[in-house]
């Protein structure tokens, strides 16, 4: 599910970047340094909502001893987490007799075979590898899945999750 | 006889009325069995409850479920318990058995009742007798028995005696047991058949072991094969398991197999693998709650019921249900974890002990789960009582064993390899082995080490692309192959394919140079360390100022200096442009014009005078404002000799130092220039005096001139890789540029120390000992303040110039010391205009060399390529001979000619704009199309950078003319000698 979350980050200035856009910096910084990441707290962050106008920049503060100075910086983000029960459409980035994964924008949500209706059954047999149904049905790599997640784990900067197909309106979905 | 005669009829009768009486019942019967059949099940319910239900709890009340016929009491003989020794009850029984039936029709019998023992009371015998005497009697002539040991058993402990409190032992078929005595002593067998309540004895599954001795004999002695198997007791085979009765006691019931041994147990035999369901796993074991675990009742009427567990009572377990307050209590054996697919769980007991994964299955019975591990990504199935649900969030994996998942080990076969897998005391390594990754185990003891990681290790992938650790690759031979780099060791590269899946645990070895590099993602700037931009501009000397100074003088400088290089990416369009600018040194010297383009270091400026456009280093220009004031365009002398001489050196200047020198910098003094260090001494200024380290320094670009050195050969400049002016930021706009804009090599580190960042790139390629000699003319021929260079670059003695230059001090308007013999010093100093040296000022003699665009330079028998006209996007006859290389015949006007075509022979007219010169290759003959020696034919003996070195035809010296003075000369004329 996406919000939109208010972040802090926390950066620090060398001295020599202390100029008249140090703004420029950090906030170039901020979006180099956020954008992309993931935290098993709020998920996946996807993108800073605010430019460089309107971040929330504090007062820098001199670390003793070191002369860096520190900024808190504070922003909105558009932040993807996934959460079990979440139906959500993803792209099948590989396949074997284990089940698939499939891509949902940077999350990685595998389907394991025993949550894949029985009727699809894997034939390793062809290329690229893939799961085939005697309708005529199948799924194989880049095929477009709706997956209903039912289960996440949520490393420190990874979050992986599994889904089954066999519910309601899961499965492939026509492009 | 008559009431015999009575009796015979009345039997007829009877018989007669009993078959018709029978019919009637039978008849009743089925009509009770039509009616119970019509009854619903609450009803018959009822009924049963009617019929037995007070019965039962009557039963239930009496506590005792002797009848009560049989409950002893004074009428009936005596029971008396006697002390034997222990062990020998059976023997006594025995004894007095005998001794009862030897005196049966004897004058004496024994008059005792019964005799009996018990297996559970050692040491005691019981006899049932009428008196006590008649017990002593019946003693007297049995062994093992302590006579004076006779007691009468109270009546009310009597029934006590006697009753078999029968342990509850409640086998289920399919639960598993181990066998205690025996040939199957501690195998894991399964309950086959439960006989009828009571039974001692139960029938087992087991897998069979072979009999040695059975299976020689067999194969000795066919004879005795039938004996032994007609002695032998039947035993049943069933799908390759050996059924056969033991008896329970004989049995362990209280175990809880792990599912190893189950899973063994099941593929001992043969059976084929569909009959080997989920069900024959068999029925869970003991399993052991604890408050808290989610509990679901998987058998009985109240199935599905689930809820939390809140207090155990050995077996019994009470558990809130869920969603409501009431709680309700089941035994254990009811009981199963709950799990949902998709919780996240650990491994408590097993061999899979510890590892975490995701539940993905959970088989019909509630008892086995399969889930998928986190760490091998690979599926585990594991009974549900032996696991435990954990939080989603997991911190890092389980550790214990000495080395964790993904380690880099250095193994006892002198390889390396990469864990992916951990067991107890043992690991799964993918192991580096020629060059292929090798699945392999290795024990604790069989690992070295780790394996120090250098995460900083970078490789060089297809086409050179630099890879580091943790960059996302593909392999470029299998497309299916992709993931993250975990470690870079020599020319491999250990990837972990995309969450880990895949065999050998999702890590594969593949050589760096077949992957591709995917990483889109840049990091972001260091903003926490210096700012390499501040870095760059700050000179060179300071960046380092230990090495410089007292190691490595006018080296350390010069080789430093640039070292800010490729950091300048973000130019911005230069203010200068559209100004108008006068030009202060050089052959174009107060020249007035407009900036029409810039570099870092050469403006191209459009003169007023003739509508030339000609390229002028943009220290030799000077902005004009409405006052008339002109002020340098760059401000880099003042920034380098203001910072050098006055904020950083410490040492006082005993040569009026730098505001003298600042000012110089737009004089041209000759003097200056022998100071300047050459490509060779240029030490020597600073090791020799204190200010000698800053003289150079005071300009920026003289310091820096001798970008080249014998000595250093390896560090001169070379082709930049990726930048045509890779050292310049605006401040260094004050180094003199070369020519070398158009052209890529900048080799020219002319007088310029900031350009010698590409001596970083250490290409060693450059011709280290060509290069001085070439280049160090060029400032000559350039720099405004260092004309006198030039003659430095030939001064033949090195330490010379430093007393000459304060000595000269005063006189700025000296010439260079001795420098009059210039080009002849070395072969390899052939500075082209060597007849202007001496003459030290005069700088309109030397020509700006620069084939400027709109100079003509057509002239015969040379190479020339058709090429498009950037400048008007333009191309020849519709960019039809585009690329095509021919020579030129004959010169229509000065920018016009015929050229023909090298293929087809072809004469086409063309302009010169469409056409662009060949470059002649080294060993080629040549013709100067610019410069002084226009139109002289030559032979390019050596390219250096933008510089060839050519020796023209008819002289004895060789020429270093640029390269964009000259084409490949394709006439008949011989051009050497």
């Amino acid at each position: 599910m996406f919000f939109i979350k208010k972040l802090t980050h926390t950066i620090q200035l060398h001295p020599s970047y202390f100029t008249q856009n140090y703004q420029t910096f950090l906030a170039e910084k901020l979006y180099a340094d956020v954008e992309g990441t993931c935290t098993g707290r709020y998920g996946y962050i996807i993108a800073v909502l605010d430019s460089m106008e309107s971040l929330d920049i504090s007062k820098g503060k001199v670390i003793p001893s070191i002369g860096l100075a520190e900024f808190e910086v504070k922003y909105r983000a558009v932040v993807f987490k996934p959460f079990k029960g979440e139906v959500v459409d993803g792209v099948v980035s590989q396949v074997n007799k284990m089940g698939f994964f499939a891509d949902v924008g940077p999350l990685q949500v595998f389907v394991s075979s025993h949550l894949i209706p029985s009727d699809l059954k894997f034939d390793a047999s062809k290329n690229p590898p893939a799961y085939h149904a005697e309708d005529g049905s199948s799924i194989e790599k880049g095929y477009h899945v709706r997956i209903k997640i039912v289960g996440t784990r949520f490393d420190a900067t990874d979050i992986f999750a599994i889904g089954t197909i066999k519910d309601d309106f899961c499965g492939v979905q026509l492009p | 006889m008559l009431s015999q005669q009575f009796i015979e009829r009345d039997d007829i009768d009877d018989f007669r009325t009993s078959s018709r009486e029978s019919r009637r019942v039978a008849m009743e019967l089925d009509r009770k069995a039509l009616e119970a059949e019509n009854l619903d099940a609450e009803e018959l319910a009822q009924q049963m409850n009617v019929r037995y239900g007070r019965r039962r709890g009557h039963h239930i009340q009496s506590d005792s479920s002797i009848p009560v016929q049989y409950i002893p009491d004074v009428h009936q003989p005596n029971m008396f318990v006697i002390r034997c020794k222990p062990g020998k009850e059976k023997d006594v029984v025995i004894q007095f058995m005998k001794q009862f039936k030897e005196s049966e029709y004897s004058q004496h019998p024994l008059e005792i009742l019964s005799v009996t023992c018990r297996d559970a009371l050692k040491g005691y015998v019981y006899i049932e007798a009428w008196k006590l005497a008649h017990v002593q009697k019946a003693m007297t002539n049995i062994n093992n028995l302590f006579l004076s040991q006779v007691k009468l058993v109270p009546l009310g402990e009597r029934t006590h005696v006697l009753t078999i409190k029968r342990k509850d032992v409640k086998l289920k078929e399919g639960s598993w047991a181990k066998v205690k005595k025996g040939k199957y002593a501690g195998d894991l067998v399964q309950i086959a058949v439960v006989y009828e309540e009571g039974s001692t004895e139960v029938r087992i599954k087991c897998v069979p072991r072979i009999d040695e001795k059975d299976a020689k004999s067999m194969s000795v002695n066919p004879a005795k094969r039938k004996k032994s198997l007609s002695t032998s007791t039947v035993k049943v085979y069933d799908r390759g398991y050996m059924e056969k009765d033991i008896k329970i006691t004989n049995l362990n019931i209280d175990i809880s197999p792990t599912m190893d041994e189950i899973t063994q147990f099941l593929s001992a035999t043969d059976a084929d693998e569909n009959n080997r369901s989920e069900s024959s796993l068999g029925l869970p074991t003991k399993v052991r709650f604890s408050p808290g675990d989610e509990v679901e009742v998987i058998m009985g009427t109240e199935r599905g019921i689930y809820g939390i567990v809140d207090i155990v009572d050995k077996d019994r377990v009470t558990f809130t249900r869920h969603k409501s307050t009431q709680q309700v209590t089941f035994l254990a054996d009811s009981l199963a974890k709950r799990f949902n697919i998709g919780d996240h769980v650990q491994v408590l007991n097993g061999s899979h002990q510890g590892e975490a994964g995701m539940v993905v299955n959970i088989d019909k019975s509630k008892s086995t789960i399969t889930l998928l591990s986190d760490t091998s990504m690979s599926e585990i199935k594991v009974f549900s009582k032996d696991l435990k649900k954990i939080s989603e969030s997991t911190n890092g994996r389980p550790s214990g064993a000495e080395y964790e998942l993904h380690d880099l080990v250095q193994l006892i076969s002198n390889t390396v390899g990469v864990i992916v897998n951990v067991d107890t005391n043992s690991y799964r390594v993918v192991e580096l082995k020629d060059g292929v990754g090798v699945l392999s185990t290795y024990k604790q003891e069989e690992i070295i080490g780790k394996e120090d990681p250098r995460p900083s290790t970078t490789s060089l992938g297809k086409n050179q692309v630099v890879l580091k650790v943790g960059d996302t690759v593909q392999d470029s031979r299998n497309e299916n192959r992709e993931g993250k780099i975990l470690y870079i060791y020599r020319k491999y590269a250990f990837v972990l394919s995309r969450g880990g899946f895949g065999e050998d645990g999702g890590v594969f070895v593949v050589e760096c140079n077949s992957l591709t590099n995917n990483n889109s993602r840049t990091a972001g700037m260091a903003l926490d360390k210096l700012n390499p931009e501040v870095l760059s501009a700050v000179p060179a000397q300071y960046q380092n100022p230990p090495r410089s100074n007292f190691n490595y003088g006018g080296r350390g400088r010069g080789g430093r200096g640039g070292r800010g290089g490729g950091y300048n990416r973000h130019r911005k369009p230069d203010p200068l442009i559209g100004q108008t600018v006068t030009i202060i040194k050089g052959p174009y010297k107060g020249f007035i014009g407009i900036v029409k383009e810039t570099t870092v270091l050469m403006a191209r400026v459009e003169l007023h005078t003739n509508c030339q456009i000609v390229n002028v280093e943009k220290t030799k220009l000077h902005t004009i404002d409405s006052n008339g004031n002109s002020r340098p365009v760059v401000s880099a002398p003042d920034v380098s000799s203001g910072r050098n001489s006055r904020e950083y050196s410490p040492a006082p200047s005993n040569y009026s130092g730098s505001s003298w020198q600042s000012s110089s910098a737009r004089t041209p003094s000759s003097w200056n220039g022998s100071r300047t260090p050459t490509w060779h001494n240029a030490m020597t200024p600073n090791t020799n005096t204190t200010e000698g380290s800053r003289t150079p320094s005071s300009f920026a670009e003289g310091s820096r001139t001798p970008a080249v050195h014998f000595s250093e050969g390896s560090r001169t400049p070379a082709w930049d890789l990726d930048s045509k002016t890779p050292a310049y930021n605006g401040l260094d706009g004050s180094r003199t540029p070369a020519w070398d804009i158009g052209s890529k090599t900048p080799a020219y580190a002319i007088d310029s120390g900031t350009r010698t960042p590409t001596w970083d790139n250490g290409f060693p390629s450059t011709p280290a000992a060509e290069t001085p000699s070439f280049t160090a003319p060029t400032p000559a021929a350039e720099t405004p303040g260092f004309t006198a260079q030039t003659p430095a670059a030939d001064t033949p003695s090195f330490s010379a110039p430093t007393p000459a230059n304060t000595g000269s001090l005063m006189i700025p308007s000296t010439p260079g010391p001795g420098p009059t013999t210039p080009a002849n010093f070395l072969p390899q100093t052939p500075f082209v205009p060597a007849s202007t040296i001496p003459t030290g000022g005069d700088f309109r003699q030397i020509k700006h060399d620069a084939v400027s665009s709109s100079k003509e330079w057509l002239t015969t028998d040379i190479q020339v390529r058709i090429v498009p006209d950037s400048r008007t996007n333009s191309s020849h006859a519709n960019g039809q001979y585009d690329n095509r290389v021919g020579v030129i015949i004959r010169l229509e006007s000065p920018t016009n000619c015929i050229v023909e075509l090298d293929d087809t022979k072809e004469h086409c007219f063309v302009e010169q704009r469409y056409l662009k010169p060949v470059l002649p290759q080294k060993k080629e003959r040549i013709k100067m199309i610019g410069g002084e020696h226009k139109g002289q034919l030559g032979m390019l003996v050596g390219v250096d950078g933008a510089d060839g070195v050519v020796k023209v035809k008819g002289g004895k010296d060789f020429k270093i003319v640029n390269m964009t003075m000259m084409a490949k000369y394709m006439g008949e004329e011989v051009a050497e000698e």
